[in-house]
């Protein structure tokens, strides 16, 4: 498969000069179009500082991440705007935003990075989740898997280049896990790139490529 | 990030924080609720006081005198001299072709009168010229003189001499009876004037009542006249030496008596609700004939057409053209000045000097809210550090989040606007409503106003202020907001979002 995410010698460092904290790395691995990789690793290895420099959330203390043909840490702020604007990120806290409807939180995926999307597809995206008869609910009022779905439809509408998911069924029940698991799988069969952040050993089977970190640095 | 987001957030955010939004603009409104009251109260009061000036006839006319070279002056040059020489109709009549908008002109003099009670024989002016040397007589023989003079004169009017037109075109409304024509043995008379002796003695009781009366008038002086080119140095403000100067020329005009003539009242001037303004407008008016007489009485070898006068009055056409009228003649032979005009300019600039001071503790009312703004946006930026993460993460620029938070405190000043522009135009309105109420609880007050033009006093909130407060209101909160505003734009997503 062609590959389209490469990390060559990402390191990342917390706290002072004086007293540095290793956060990450170096670490370097490849992610192909269209897989489905999941990062595995225990509370603090690092996964979630390596998904935040994956989606351009953060920048690392060194290293390189190339993006398809570009050296996404090279980009100035509006320009990483940018690369954030067209890819898809579902987080574990869903990251709604309480003032807005269930609708209006879908749109924020193309509002917010200015990109043009056929408004309606917020609604099909919504309708496919399961979410259409809460169209113009407040998001408060939603059950912790209908916000993640809701997270997911956000993701979605922009047609994200790679969707980023950080535990996503993480503050799920079971019956709830179980449905978004099965969204992000049909996903992937459609030819979704999908990279995952999971401390769940159950979803290595269902992984193209597992990347394990321990202590910020790749094991297997 | 879309407009659309823009207005959708901004609105929910208000929507949800309505409360904070309010009392975090409430200085601002303070500010502008003084700003705007005490400028819309003082542009009211003075705009009223200034039309109803510009009601009474004296708003329309100009004083204007003819120097002896062109020159430009600056009539409040207190000290320069004035070289002025004396003019007559016929440079009115040029000046009248030259400026259309002089509608009347008459010269700035008078002649005096000594007037019979009716059905009395007497002769009134030798008593008053006796009086004017009581120095060589005894006590006795004054106070007999006084005695005598009051029982069968009317004291001695300074009748004027002007153009019967300009009196019209003062006050028409006040003229009562037909002055169409003034032949050379009729006058106007004033009819609450000399402390009502005119009114008393033929016992009118209504100014119509005068018309038709007959009076036996005798010249005791005769108007003030000069050989025309010729005329006088003076100083502008000079006091005692103009004084000087004027007196001078006057002491060649005068004349020491005359024969009794006979005289109809043609129409008078209701001057039973005049003002200060109108009641110097009031008094006996003769034809322009009268001036002939006099000056043949006074001076019986000379040819009046040779002799003119040191100033005229003008009645221009428009009020607004009074101030444009007196520039175009800048730097002509001829000065012009309005006393009304003056006093026009000194009311404008105490208002606006009193609407200053005012504005001063407006201004400080918003300089102290400013302090609130930031803080309040400073916690709307801690509190909302997800929020920014999350549209950071979806590919807001720092750009998109520094205008939502520049509009969100751009917002709190159109918010403190809007509270401080209505209440302060309530507050405007309720304080004009008492004001008169009390005006028309009196109504010899309420009379005596609407003869100034006055029915009502109303606050005035010209277009200006409201664009100048709305101005002061959003630059001052978006000044205060700029800090808290790049401070969210500066904010890294990763990091905001790891602090939830």
């Amino acid at each position: 498969m062609q590959s389209l995410i490469q990390a060559r010698e990402l390191k990342k460092m917390f706290g002072t000069r004086q007293n540095p904290v290793h956060a990450l790395g170096p670490v370097d691995f490849e992610i192909s179009k269209g897989s489905f990789t999941i990062i595995i690793g225990r509370s603090g290895s690092g996964k979630s500082t390596l998904l935040n420099l994956l989606c351009g959330l953060d920048t690392p203390t060194s290293g390189e991440l190339t993006v398809g043909s570009d050296s996404i840490y090279k980009y100035n702020p509006n320009k990483m705007a940018a690369y954030r604007a067209k890819i898809g990120i579902v987080f574990q806290a869903y990251h709604l935003l309480p003032n807005l409807n269930v609708r209006e939180n879908v749109l924020l995926g193309a509002w917010a990075g200015d990109t043009k999307v056929d408004e309606n597809r917020a609604d099909e995206l919504l309708k496919m989740l399961g979410l259409e008869h809460r169209l113009t609910a407040n998001v408060k009022t939603l059950s912790g898997g209908e916000k993640q779905r809701v997270a997911i439809a956000r993701s979605l509408l922009i047609n994200p280049e790679v969707l980023f998911c950080d535990e996503p069924t993480g503050a799920l029940d079971s019956e709830s896990e179980q449905q978004v698991i099965n969204i992000l799988l049909d996903l992937h069969k459609k030819g979704q790139t999908i990279v995952m952040v999971t401390h769940n050993p159950d979803f290595i089977p269902l992984a193209d490529q597992v990347i394990h970190l321990k202590d910020g640095i790749i094991t297997k | 990030m879309k407009s659309t987001a823009f207005a959708i957030i901004l609105s929910r955010q208000i929507k949800q924080k309505l409360a904070r939004f309010i009392l975090a603009s409430s200085g601002i409104a303070v500010g502008v609720w003084a700003i705007t009251l005490t400028t819309g109260l003082s542009q009211g009061a003075s705009s009223t006081l200034i039309n109803a000036i510009n009601t009474q006839p004296a708003a329309r006319e100009v004083s204007i005198s003819k120097q002896k070279e062109a020159k430009k002056v600056n009539i409040f040059d207190f000290g320069a001299n004035l070289n002025l020489v004396s003019f007559n109709d016929n440079d009115l009549q040029k000046l009248q072709q030259k400026y259309p908008e002089i509608s009347a002109y008459n010269p700035n003099s008078s002649i005096d009168l000594s007037i019979l009670r009716p059905d009395k024989t007497f002769d009134c002016t030798k008593v008053a010229l006796r009086g004017d040397k009581a120095d060589i007589r005894t006590p006795d023989q004054v106070s007999a003189d006084i005695t005598e003079y009051g029982k069968n004169c009317i004291s001695t009017v300074s009748a004027h001499i002007r153009d019967v037109n300009l009196f019209i075109s003062g006050n028409k409304s006040k003229i009562v009876g037909d002055i169409t024509t003034l032949s050379d043995t009729q006058v106007i008379s004033c009819f609450s004037c000399l402390g009502g002796e005119i009114k008393d003695a033929f016992g009118a009781k209504e100014p119509k009542d005068l018309i038709g009366k007959q009076i036996s008038v005798s010249l005791t002086r005769g108007p003030t006249m000069i050989e025309l080119g010729k005329g006088a140095e003076l100083q502008i403000g000079g006091g005692e030496q103009a004084s000087k100067a004027l007196n001078k020329i006057e002491a060649e005009s005068n004349i020491t008596t005359s024969n009794v003539k006979i005289m109809t009242i043609a129409a008078v001037y209701d001057d039973r609700d005049a003002g200060f303004f109108g009641s110097f407008n009031t008094n006996f008016i003769v034809p322009t004939t009268e001036v002939s007489r006099a000056f043949t009485l006074a001076n019986p070898d000379k040819n009046i057409a040779n002799y003119g006068y040191l100033g005229y009055t003008v009645a221009i056409n428009s009020v607004k053209n009074v101030d444009p009228f007196i520039k175009k003649i800048e730097g002509t032979q001829y000065i012009g000045a309005s006393a009304v005009l003056s006093i026009i300019q000194a009311i404008t600039a105490f208002f606006n000097g009193l609407t200053a001071v005012f504005a001063v503790f407006g201004l400080i009312a918003v300089i102290a809210s400013l302090f609130g703004i930031i803080n309040v946006m400073l916690i709307s930026v801690l509190e909302r550090q997800k929020e920014i993460g999350i549209l950071k993460a979806l590919g807001a620029t720092n750009n998109s989040i520094f205008r939502l938070f520049f509009i969100e405190s751009a917002f709190l000043g159109v918010l403190g606007w809007l509270t401080g522009t209505l209440i302060a135009v309530l507050t405007g309105y309720g304080i004009s409503a008492i004001v008169n109420v009390l005006l028309r609880s009196n109504p010899d007050v309420a009379q005596t106003l609407s003869g100034f033009g006055v029915t009502s006093f109303a606050p005035y909130f010209p277009w200006w202020l409201l664009l100048g407060t709305l101005v002061l209101s959003v630059l001052s909160t978006t000044i205060s907001g700029f800090v808290p505003s790049a401070r969210a734009a500066r904010q890294n997503p990763a990091e905001v979002m790891r602090s939830e």
